[in-house]
């Protein structure tokens, strides 16, 4: 499988799409995680106390101590559908060009080829969250410098956390994904049904979660809500960030854990199944 | 029939069944080492269906296909196989020769086996161009190329010569002529019958899923009844008596006032020098039928399997007979 890994790296490497997609999430997270907020502390930090917004809460979040959270939080509604979408791209196009085909007559064996490039996006996904936390790290850095407020940046232990975190999330949606495109062959609908799942249907059930106690069961097993629970964990007052929409925590890290990596094994799973015991024609 | 040994791809019985005239149905192929084997059929008939099923991209509905000595879509099978099946399929946005590295990668080969095959199809000095930008003609050389990665005892090349110009066309046969000089054994599907006649130790003809004809063109011929003398005489009653006594006719008959001698086309010059010799006047002879062209024809009948054409009238010209 070494030899289809490094077929699939160098493939997603000269990719335009994957470029956008990881480049257009870097920069989403920096501007809503970072800037934005930068800037409206920026504009109310002189306001009294107990007048709308609350000015040391909102830098508060920006800064080194908390960025690592901050920038998980992003996660569950924005970063996983980003990532679901990086997913369906990176195996769509074997559809769209007819590339299967082309591929499976070189290599031996459907699953060395789907697990070769489940290990790619892996790699990519990696990478794509590395860049993601290091930027907001940056930003973190320029705003309690640019702000005069200094807060220590958390441990090792704790940034290999969030780093992890952020990865499983992403490999949770982009599994997803990944599995939509195979069983849809084809990209834009599986990004559709992805983006409608993840967007309208978890959203709806964590809604309706809050007013309906049977349905807090499912809501643990969703990606959303399970990357909702590690954002939360990840931050030092233990407290949910509801300014960001879609942040909810409904179990602990290491549950919400197991749920995002079953998400993984069952969806390349299912996909390995489909693509074992489908004709390419 | 060969023994294990020789044979490099043996189906028996493969059913591919899409609806109940749709598909492949109980096909029994027989391809030997060394060989180059065309295989014929219009549009639709079945060809690119075998070849997939061939190369493990389709699960046969029942029957078996072993290819070199292995179950067909094996481990050990497609080791050995290198495979262009229906148009070029390749990433747009890579060159052609990441494009080669990719799937070199894929065969755990060496890389410098893509430098190898890109000079073998004379596309090193465009490698490095975006696949997407290439002409029909580059992307099916940057295809073949990726058949020929494996370096494969078998090849199987479905219509290769599609979007070739004249000069690509003649490179493709001096490929493949290449290949049965290194023992290599091809499996060819093309509609240009003038150059599967040139190139195919023999032939196999697929029609509505079924094999209707295997064996050398020269067998082929001699069952479609071989081809035809057409000779415009002044007596032609006279002239078939004579020409029936030649060797190599095998028969002599007048067909719209005209003698019609069945024989091969070498024996055009004997029957116009007997004629003349024998005091018959001759004003015209032309040789028909008897071209694989015609012998397809007459195999798969008016007409193609998918709402091809009706045929063109068999004759002394011999030209591209599918997709025209």
């Amino acid at each position: 499988m070494n030899g289809v890994l490094r077929a699939e790296l160098l493939s997603a490497r000269k990719r335009p799409g994957v470029w956008v997609v990881g480049g257009a999430w870097a920069g989403l997270a920096l501007a809503f995680g970072m800037v934005v907020p930068y800037i409206v502390w920026l504009i109310i930090r002189n306001r009294p106390q107990g007048s709308a917004g609350d000015p040391d809460k909102l830098i508060g979040g920006l800064l080194p101590d908390r960025f690592l959270s901050g920038t998980v939080d992003l996660y569950p509604m924005f970063g996983s559908a980003l990532m679901l979408i990086l997913g369906a791209v990176l195996v769509g196009g074997e559809y769209r060009w007819g590339t299967w085909g082309t591929l499976l007559v070189q290599r031996p064996g459907r699953s060395a080829a789907v697990l070769g490039k489940a290990a790619a996006i892996a790699v990519v996904l990696l990478c794509v969250t590395g860049a993601v936390v290091a930027c907001s790290a940056a930003a973190s850095a320029g705003a309690a410098a640019l702000s005069g407020r200094s807060a220590p940046w958390p441990d090792a232990a704790t940034l290999l956390g969030g780093i992890g975190a952020a990865w499983l999330v992403s490999m949770a949606a982009a599994s997803v994904g990944m599995f939509l495109a195979i069983l849809l062959r084809a990209t834009g609908a599986a990004i559709g049904v992805g983006l409608m799942w993840l967007l309208a249907v978890e959203n709806l059930v964590s809604g309706l979660a809050g007013v309906l106690p049977a349905l807090h069961g499912p809501e643990r097993l969703l990606i959303g809500p399970s990357a909702g629970s590690l954002a939360t964990a990840l931050d030092p007052t233990g407290k949910v960030n509801s300014s960001i929409p879609g942040v909810v925590s409904v179990s602990g890290p290491v549950t919400a854990s197991i749920v995002l990596a079953v998400y993984v094994v069952v969806f390349l799973g299912l996909s390995v199944r489909l693509i074992s015991r489908r004709d390419m024609s | 029939m060969p023994d294990g040994d020789e044979t490099v791809i043996r189906t028996s019985g493969l059913t591919k069944r899409y609806s109940a005239d749709t598909g492949v149905f109980d096909l029994d192929l027989t391809v030997r080492r060394g060989e180059v084997y065309g295989f014929l059929g219009p549009n639709g008939s079945g060809k690119t269906t075998t070849m997939r099923m061939l190369v493990g991209l389709i699960r046969p509905t029942s029957g078996t296909a072993t290819v070199l000595g292995h179950p067909a879509g094996s481990h050990a099978a497609q080791r050995g196989v290198g495979a262009l099946i229906e148009s070029p399929a390749m990433y747009p946005h890579l060159s052609g020769r990441d494009n080669l590295r990719v799937l070199a990668r894929y065969a755990d080969l060496p890389p410098t086996r893509v430098d190898e095959v890109l000079d073998e199809v004379e596309m090193t000095a465009k490698a490095d161009v975006a696949f997407r930008a290439y002409s029909l003609g580059m992307r099916q050389r940057i295809a073949v190329a990726a058949a020929l990665l494996k370096d494969p005892a078998l090849l199987i090349l479905d219509e290769p010569t599609n979007g070739l110009d004249p000069a690509g066309m003649a490179g493709m046969r001096e490929l493949i002529t290449g290949l049965r000089r290194d023992h290599r054994t091809v499996l060819l599907s093309s509609h240009l019958l003038a150059e599967v006649e040139l190139l195919c130790d023999r032939v196999g003809v697929i029609r509505r899923g079924r094999l209707v004809a295997d064996g050398t063109v020269e067998e082929l011929r001699q069952g479609a009844g071989g081809g035809w003398i057409s000779v415009a005489v002044d007596a032609p009653e006279r002239a078939a008596e004579l020409a029936a006594r030649l060797p190599g006719v095998r028969s002599a008959t007048v067909v719209d006032g005209e003698l019609r001698v069945a024989a091969d086309r070498d024996r055009a010059a004997a029957v116009n020098r007997f004629l003349v010799e024998n005091g018959v006047e001759v004003s015209e002879l032309r040789c028909a039928g008897g071209s694989l062209e015609d012998v397809f024809f007459e195999l798969i009948g008016d007409q193609g399997e998918s709402g091809d054409e009706p045929r063109q009238q068999p004759g002394t010209e011999r030209a591209e007979v599918v997709n025209r």
